[in-house]
Protein backbone atom coordinates (compact mmCIF):
# COMPACT_ATOMS: atom_id res chain seq x y z
CA UNK A 1 0.00 0.00 0.00
CA UNK A 2 1.61 3.19 -0.86
CA UNK A 3 1.85 6.41 1.50
CA UNK A 4 -0.50 9.56 0.94
CA UNK A 5 1.60 12.26 -0.74
CA UNK A 6 2.46 14.95 1.66
CA UNK A 7 -0.26 17.79 1.77
CA UNK A 8 2.61 20.14 2.37
CA UNK A 9 3.47 21.00 -1.27
CA UNK A 10 -0.28 21.17 -2.47
CA UNK A 11 -0.51 23.84 0.43
CA UNK A 12 2.21 25.75 -0.79
CA UNK A 13 0.75 25.34 -4.21
CA UNK A 14 -2.30 26.90 -3.08
CA UNK A 15 -0.50 29.53 -0.73
CA UNK A 16 1.44 30.45 -3.55
CA UNK A 17 -2.19 31.53 -5.91
CA UNK A 18 -3.38 32.78 -2.26
CA UNK A 19 -5.28 30.82 -0.53
CA UNK A 20 -5.22 31.81 3.17
CA UNK A 21 -6.31 29.13 4.88
CA UNK A 22 -4.14 26.29 2.83
CA UNK A 23 -1.02 28.73 3.97
CA UNK A 24 -1.93 28.94 7.87
CA UNK A 25 -2.31 24.86 7.20
CA UNK A 26 1.41 24.73 5.88
CA UNK A 27 2.65 27.00 8.36
CA UNK A 28 1.36 25.33 11.37
CA UNK A 29 2.37 22.05 9.35
CA UNK A 30 5.74 22.88 9.27
CA UNK A 31 6.88 24.44 12.09
CA UNK A 32 7.40 21.12 14.79
CA UNK A 33 9.15 19.80 11.70
CA UNK A 34 11.57 22.64 11.70
CA UNK A 35 11.20 23.26 15.55
CA UNK A 36 12.67 19.49 15.91
CA UNK A 37 15.17 19.74 12.90
CA UNK A 38 16.60 23.15 14.83
CA UNK A 39 16.30 21.73 18.57
CA UNK A 40 18.46 19.12 17.34
CA UNK A 41 21.22 21.28 16.19
CA UNK A 42 20.95 24.53 18.86
CA UNK A 43 20.80 24.02 22.62
CA UNK A 44 18.79 26.63 23.30
CA UNK A 45 15.10 26.31 23.13
CA UNK A 46 15.45 30.42 22.88
CA UNK A 47 17.42 30.28 20.19
CA UNK A 48 15.53 27.51 17.99
CA UNK A 49 12.50 29.48 18.73
CA UNK A 50 14.19 32.48 17.24
CA UNK A 51 15.66 30.43 13.86
CA UNK A 52 12.16 29.14 13.30
CA UNK A 53 10.90 32.71 13.05
CA UNK A 54 13.33 33.52 10.90
CA UNK A 55 12.97 30.47 9.04
CA UNK A 56 9.09 31.17 8.54
CA UNK A 57 9.55 34.91 7.56
CA UNK A 58 12.13 33.38 4.75
CA UNK A 59 9.56 30.94 3.53
CA UNK A 60 6.92 33.65 3.31
CA UNK A 61 9.64 35.94 1.77
CA UNK A 62 10.91 33.03 -1.27
CA UNK A 63 7.25 31.14 -1.59
CA UNK A 64 7.37 32.04 -4.99
CA UNK A 65 10.89 30.08 -5.73
CA UNK A 66 8.78 26.94 -4.94
CA UNK A 67 7.77 25.01 -7.33
CA UNK A 68 5.15 21.76 -6.72
CA UNK A 69 6.09 19.72 -9.53
CA UNK A 70 8.95 18.76 -6.98
CA UNK A 71 9.16 18.01 -3.27
CA UNK A 72 8.19 20.82 -0.37
CA UNK A 73 10.74 18.91 2.27
CA UNK A 74 14.34 19.65 0.53
CA UNK A 75 12.92 23.22 -0.03
CA UNK A 76 11.94 24.00 3.53
CA UNK A 77 14.79 22.27 4.65
CA UNK A 78 17.44 24.23 2.48
CA UNK A 79 15.59 26.70 4.00
CA UNK A 80 16.22 26.01 7.38
CA UNK A 81 19.33 25.24 7.00
CA UNK A 82 20.71 28.21 5.73
CA UNK A 83 18.96 30.16 8.34
CA UNK A 84 20.32 27.72 11.01
CA UNK A 85 24.07 28.67 9.69
CA UNK A 86 23.28 32.34 9.37
CA UNK A 87 22.49 32.12 13.00
CA UNK A 88 26.00 29.87 14.10
CA UNK A 89 27.93 32.86 12.88
CA UNK A 90 25.94 35.66 14.51
CA UNK A 91 26.85 33.39 17.69
CA UNK A 92 30.56 32.83 16.62
CA UNK A 93 30.92 37.03 16.19
CA UNK A 94 29.25 38.07 19.64
CA UNK A 95 31.26 34.72 21.12
CA UNK A 96 34.33 37.21 21.37
CA UNK A 97 32.39 39.73 23.26
CA UNK A 98 31.08 37.59 25.77
CA UNK A 99 34.33 36.46 26.61
CA UNK A 100 34.92 40.45 27.31
CA UNK A 101 31.87 40.63 29.48
CA UNK A 102 32.72 37.52 31.58
CA UNK A 103 36.18 38.67 32.74
CA UNK A 104 35.42 42.18 32.99
CA UNK A 105 34.98 41.80 36.98
CA UNK A 106 38.86 40.49 37.19
CA UNK A 107 40.45 44.13 36.53
CA UNK A 108 37.68 45.62 38.33
CA UNK A 109 38.64 43.69 41.51
CA UNK A 110 42.27 44.19 40.94
CA UNK A 111 41.63 48.27 41.04
CA UNK A 112 43.63 49.59 43.86
CA UNK A 113 41.34 52.57 44.12
CA UNK A 114 38.46 50.59 43.10
CA UNK A 115 37.18 53.53 40.93
CA UNK A 116 36.60 52.02 37.70
CA UNK A 117 33.19 51.53 36.30
CA UNK A 118 31.75 47.64 36.44
CA UNK A 119 29.43 46.13 33.73
CA UNK A 120 26.59 48.13 35.09
CA UNK A 121 27.93 51.73 35.02
CA UNK A 122 28.74 50.95 31.81
CA UNK A 123 25.61 49.98 30.65
CA UNK A 124 24.56 52.82 32.34
CA UNK A 125 26.32 55.13 30.36
CA UNK A 126 24.50 53.45 27.31
CA UNK A 127 21.39 55.33 25.67
CA UNK A 128 17.97 54.01 27.36
CA UNK A 129 16.94 52.28 23.96
CA UNK A 130 19.63 50.28 23.88
CA UNK A 131 20.14 49.02 27.48
CA UNK A 132 17.32 48.08 27.24
CA UNK A 133 17.65 46.08 24.35
CA UNK A 134 20.80 44.49 26.10
CA UNK A 135 19.19 43.85 29.02
CA UNK A 136 16.28 42.36 27.35
CA UNK A 137 18.35 39.99 25.78
CA UNK A 138 21.08 38.99 27.71
CA UNK A 139 19.95 39.46 30.73
CA UNK A 140 16.12 38.25 30.91
CA UNK A 141 17.58 36.02 28.00
CA UNK A 142 14.31 36.69 25.99
CA UNK A 143 14.12 35.95 22.01
CA UNK A 144 14.65 38.64 19.88
CA UNK A 145 11.03 38.62 18.40
CA UNK A 146 9.91 38.96 22.58
CA UNK A 147 12.22 41.42 23.74
CA UNK A 148 10.86 43.08 20.44
CA UNK A 149 7.58 42.93 21.66
CA UNK A 150 8.58 43.82 24.84
CA UNK A 151 10.33 47.14 23.93
CA UNK A 152 7.63 48.13 20.95
CA UNK A 153 9.83 47.48 18.27
CA UNK A 154 10.61 46.07 15.27
CA UNK A 155 12.69 42.84 15.30
CA UNK A 156 14.94 44.28 13.07
CA UNK A 157 15.52 47.80 15.55
CA UNK A 158 15.67 45.62 18.30
CA UNK A 159 18.73 43.81 16.76
CA UNK A 160 20.45 47.27 15.52
CA UNK A 161 20.36 49.06 19.24
CA UNK A 162 21.47 45.67 20.71
CA UNK A 163 24.53 46.00 18.24
CA UNK A 164 25.02 49.52 18.82
CA UNK A 165 24.77 48.50 22.90
CA UNK A 166 27.55 45.42 22.23
CA UNK A 167 29.54 48.01 19.97
CA UNK A 168 29.55 50.52 22.55
CA UNK A 169 30.59 48.10 25.17
CA UNK A 170 32.89 46.28 23.49
CA UNK A 171 34.69 50.27 22.49
CA UNK A 172 34.39 50.45 26.59
CA UNK A 173 35.91 47.89 27.82
CA UNK A 174 38.50 48.14 25.53
CA UNK A 175 39.48 51.67 26.43
CA UNK A 176 39.19 50.39 29.92
CA UNK A 177 41.89 47.46 29.06
CA UNK A 178 44.21 49.73 27.53
CA UNK A 179 44.63 51.39 31.05
CA UNK A 180 44.02 54.82 30.03
CA UNK B 1 3.16 27.27 19.93
CA UNK B 2 4.40 30.09 21.57
CA UNK B 3 2.54 33.17 21.60
CA UNK B 4 4.99 34.86 19.62
CA UNK B 5 4.45 32.82 16.40
CA UNK B 6 0.90 32.51 16.69
CA UNK B 7 1.33 36.00 15.78
CA UNK B 8 3.67 35.75 13.47
CA UNK B 9 1.80 33.45 11.75
CA UNK B 10 -1.45 35.12 11.55
CA UNK B 11 0.61 38.32 10.21
CA UNK B 12 2.29 36.20 7.43
CA UNK B 13 -1.22 34.99 6.74
CA UNK B 14 -2.51 37.90 6.90
CA UNK B 15 -0.11 39.60 4.20
CA UNK B 16 -0.66 36.49 1.82
CA UNK B 17 -0.98 37.76 -1.75
CA UNK B 18 -0.67 35.45 -4.81
CA UNK B 19 2.91 35.27 -6.43
CA UNK B 20 4.02 34.50 -9.62
CA UNK B 21 5.81 31.40 -9.76
CA UNK B 22 9.58 31.26 -10.79
CA UNK B 23 10.07 29.11 -14.05
CA UNK B 24 13.53 28.27 -14.04
CA UNK B 25 13.89 26.94 -17.39
CA UNK B 26 12.27 29.95 -18.92
CA UNK B 27 14.23 32.37 -16.88
CA UNK B 28 17.41 30.61 -17.72
CA UNK B 29 16.13 31.07 -21.65
CA UNK B 30 15.72 34.82 -21.17
CA UNK B 31 19.42 35.51 -19.17
CA UNK B 32 21.04 32.88 -22.14
CA UNK B 33 19.04 35.29 -24.73
CA UNK B 34 20.87 38.37 -23.07
CA UNK B 35 24.40 36.60 -22.89
CA UNK B 36 24.13 35.35 -26.44
CA UNK B 37 22.96 38.79 -26.71
CA UNK B 38 25.63 40.64 -25.82
CA UNK B 39 28.58 38.35 -27.30
CA UNK B 40 26.89 39.17 -30.73
CA UNK B 41 26.98 42.97 -29.94
CA UNK B 42 30.38 43.19 -28.70
CA UNK B 43 31.71 40.99 -31.81
CA UNK B 44 29.83 43.27 -33.46
CA UNK B 45 31.00 46.65 -32.30
CA UNK B 46 34.72 45.29 -32.27
CA UNK B 47 34.58 43.27 -35.00
CA UNK B 48 35.69 39.87 -35.58
CA UNK B 49 39.25 38.22 -36.30
CA UNK B 50 40.41 37.64 -39.28
CA UNK B 51 41.95 34.32 -39.14
CA UNK B 52 38.76 33.05 -36.71
CA UNK B 53 37.89 30.28 -40.05
CA UNK B 54 41.38 28.36 -39.56
CA UNK B 55 41.24 28.87 -35.34
CA UNK B 56 37.96 26.82 -35.65
CA UNK B 57 39.70 24.12 -37.17
CA UNK B 58 42.13 24.03 -34.68
CA UNK B 59 41.20 21.65 -31.58
CA UNK B 60 43.43 23.55 -29.00
CA UNK B 61 41.13 26.55 -30.05
CA UNK B 62 37.97 25.03 -30.12
CA UNK B 63 39.04 23.63 -26.75
CA UNK B 64 39.86 27.16 -25.14
CA UNK B 65 37.27 29.00 -25.84
CA UNK B 66 34.61 26.22 -25.76
CA UNK B 67 35.67 26.04 -21.79
CA UNK B 68 34.76 29.91 -22.07
CA UNK B 69 31.57 28.86 -23.46
CA UNK B 70 31.00 26.21 -20.88
CA UNK B 71 31.69 28.48 -17.96
CA UNK B 72 29.37 31.21 -19.61
CA UNK B 73 26.33 29.23 -20.07
CA UNK B 74 26.88 26.85 -17.59
CA UNK B 75 27.50 29.42 -15.21
CA UNK B 76 24.11 31.04 -15.93
CA UNK B 77 22.42 27.69 -15.03
CA UNK B 78 24.86 27.38 -12.21
CA UNK B 79 23.71 31.02 -10.46
CA UNK B 80 20.44 30.14 -10.78
CA UNK B 81 19.60 27.46 -9.86
CA UNK B 82 21.91 28.46 -6.60
CA UNK B 83 18.43 30.92 -6.34
CA UNK B 84 16.63 28.11 -5.69
CA UNK B 85 16.28 26.46 -2.09
CA UNK B 86 17.10 22.77 -1.80
CA UNK B 87 18.17 22.82 -5.83
CA UNK B 88 21.96 24.33 -5.43
CA UNK B 89 24.51 22.50 -7.56
CA UNK B 90 27.02 20.75 -5.73
CA UNK B 91 29.98 22.82 -4.36
CA UNK B 92 32.43 20.56 -6.85
CA UNK B 93 30.15 22.01 -10.20
CA UNK B 94 30.55 25.09 -9.25
CA UNK B 95 34.27 25.30 -8.23
CA UNK B 96 34.29 23.59 -12.00
CA UNK B 97 32.62 26.23 -13.62
CA UNK B 98 34.89 28.80 -11.14
CA UNK B 99 38.39 27.30 -11.98
CA UNK B 100 37.91 26.54 -15.70
CA UNK B 101 38.55 30.28 -17.24
CA UNK B 102 41.66 29.91 -14.31
CA UNK B 103 43.05 26.38 -16.16
CA UNK B 104 42.11 27.81 -19.44
CA UNK B 105 44.69 30.53 -18.68
CA UNK B 106 47.27 28.30 -16.78
CA UNK B 107 47.00 26.09 -19.74
CA UNK B 108 47.69 28.87 -22.41
CA UNK B 109 50.31 30.48 -20.84
CA UNK B 110 52.44 27.23 -20.05
CA UNK B 111 51.98 25.39 -23.22
CA UNK B 112 52.22 28.16 -25.52
CA UNK B 113 50.09 26.85 -28.02
CA UNK B 114 51.13 29.36 -30.63
CA UNK B 115 53.85 30.85 -28.94
CA UNK B 116 54.68 33.63 -27.12
CA UNK B 117 57.43 35.35 -25.67
CA UNK B 118 57.74 36.66 -21.68
CA UNK B 119 58.76 40.48 -22.12
CA UNK B 120 57.72 42.11 -18.88
CA UNK B 121 54.61 42.59 -16.95
CA UNK B 122 54.23 45.90 -17.58
CA UNK B 123 54.65 45.49 -20.99
CA UNK B 124 52.09 42.44 -20.98
CA UNK B 125 49.75 44.33 -18.75
CA UNK B 126 49.74 47.25 -21.23
CA UNK B 127 49.13 44.87 -24.44
CA UNK B 128 46.42 43.21 -22.79
CA UNK B 129 44.54 46.08 -20.99
CA UNK B 130 42.36 46.65 -23.91
CA UNK B 131 41.01 42.85 -24.39
CA UNK B 132 40.36 42.94 -20.31
CA UNK B 133 38.78 46.12 -20.75
CA UNK B 134 36.31 44.85 -23.56
CA UNK B 135 35.65 41.77 -21.54
CA UNK B 136 34.41 43.95 -18.93
CA UNK B 137 32.30 45.82 -21.35
CA UNK B 138 30.63 42.61 -22.97
CA UNK B 139 30.14 41.51 -19.29
CA UNK B 140 28.03 44.05 -18.37
CA UNK B 141 24.79 44.04 -19.71
CA UNK B 142 24.90 39.90 -19.07
CA UNK B 143 26.43 40.52 -15.25
CA UNK B 144 23.08 43.25 -14.18
CA UNK B 145 20.97 41.27 -15.88
CA UNK B 146 22.28 38.03 -13.77
CA UNK B 147 22.20 39.51 -10.64
CA UNK B 148 18.61 41.05 -10.85
CA UNK B 149 17.48 37.87 -11.67
CA UNK B 150 19.25 36.14 -9.27
CA UNK B 151 18.24 38.46 -6.61
CA UNK B 152 14.22 38.13 -7.46
CA UNK B 153 14.62 34.46 -6.20
CA UNK B 154 16.17 33.47 -2.89
CA UNK B 155 20.20 33.11 -2.88
CA UNK B 156 20.92 31.69 0.10
CA UNK B 157 24.53 31.30 -0.71
CA UNK B 158 25.08 34.97 -1.70
CA UNK B 159 28.82 34.48 -2.57
CA UNK B 160 28.61 31.51 -4.61
CA UNK B 161 25.52 32.56 -6.52
CA UNK B 162 27.14 35.96 -7.32
CA UNK B 163 30.98 34.33 -8.24
CA UNK B 164 29.34 31.90 -10.50
CA UNK B 165 27.14 34.40 -11.82
CA UNK B 166 30.17 36.71 -12.67
CA UNK B 167 31.85 33.78 -14.11
CA UNK B 168 28.97 33.59 -16.28
CA UNK B 169 29.05 37.31 -17.50
CA UNK B 170 32.39 37.45 -17.57
CA UNK B 171 33.42 34.45 -19.29
CA UNK B 172 30.79 35.66 -22.07
CA UNK B 173 32.83 39.02 -21.90
CA UNK B 174 35.88 36.97 -22.59
CA UNK B 175 34.63 34.87 -25.16
CA UNK B 176 34.05 37.85 -27.34
CA UNK B 177 37.20 39.33 -27.13
CA UNK B 178 38.74 35.92 -27.58
CA UNK B 179 36.19 35.82 -31.02
CA UNK B 180 37.46 39.58 -31.52
CA UNK B 181 41.23 39.79 -30.81
CA UNK B 182 43.62 37.91 -33.34
CA UNK B 183 46.70 37.70 -31.13
CA UNK B 184 48.41 34.45 -30.67
CA UNK B 185 50.37 34.93 -27.57
CA UNK B 186 49.93 32.18 -24.94
CA UNK B 187 50.88 34.43 -22.31
CA UNK B 188 48.89 37.68 -23.47
CA UNK B 189 45.93 35.28 -23.96
CA UNK B 190 46.20 33.41 -20.13
CA UNK B 191 46.49 37.43 -18.81
CA UNK B 192 44.02 39.02 -21.32
CA UNK B 193 41.37 36.62 -22.05
CA UNK B 194 40.91 33.92 -19.67
CA UNK B 195 42.46 34.86 -16.27
CA UNK B 196 40.05 37.80 -15.83
CA UNK B 197 37.31 36.05 -16.04
CA UNK B 198 38.27 34.75 -12.73
CA UNK B 199 39.56 38.03 -10.98
CA UNK B 200 36.94 40.00 -12.59
CA UNK B 201 33.79 37.33 -11.14
CA UNK B 202 35.62 37.88 -7.59
CA UNK B 203 35.99 41.51 -7.58
CA UNK B 204 32.19 41.81 -8.81
CA UNK B 205 31.17 38.90 -6.17
CA UNK B 206 32.59 40.72 -3.26
CA UNK B 207 30.31 43.91 -3.78
CA UNK B 208 27.26 42.62 -4.65
CA UNK B 209 26.78 39.32 -2.40
CA UNK B 210 25.91 41.84 0.19
CA UNK B 211 23.26 43.17 -1.50
CA UNK B 212 22.04 39.65 -2.57
CA UNK B 213 22.13 38.21 1.11
CA UNK B 214 19.54 41.26 1.98
CA UNK B 215 17.38 39.78 -1.41
CA UNK B 216 16.37 37.04 1.39
CA UNK B 217 16.14 38.72 4.70
CA UNK B 218 14.52 42.08 3.96
CA UNK B 219 11.64 43.86 2.60
CA UNK B 220 8.14 42.57 0.96
CA UNK B 221 7.90 40.64 -2.29
CA UNK B 222 5.58 40.75 -4.75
Amino acid sequence: MSEAPSPLAAWMSAAQAGDEESYRSLLEAVQPLVYGYLRRRLSSEAAAEDVLQEVLLTVHRVRHTYDPDRPFEPWLFAIARSRLIDHLRRLRRISALEVLTDTLPEPAAASPGGGEPGMLDLLERLPASQREAFSLLKLEGLSTQEAAERAGVSVSALKVRAHRAYKALRKALAGEGSGD
Amino acid sequence: MTEARRRLVASLVEGLHPVRRVRLGRVFLALLAVELGALLAGVAVAGMRADLGDRLAEARFVALAGGLAIAAFGGAWAALRSSIPGREPPVAALAFLFLLPVAAGVAAASFLPWGGRWEGAAALVGSCWPCIANTALVAVGPWVVAVFLVARMAPLRPMRTALVAGVSAFAVGALATELHCGARDGYHLAIGHYLPVAVLAAVAALGVAGALRLSTRAGKRS
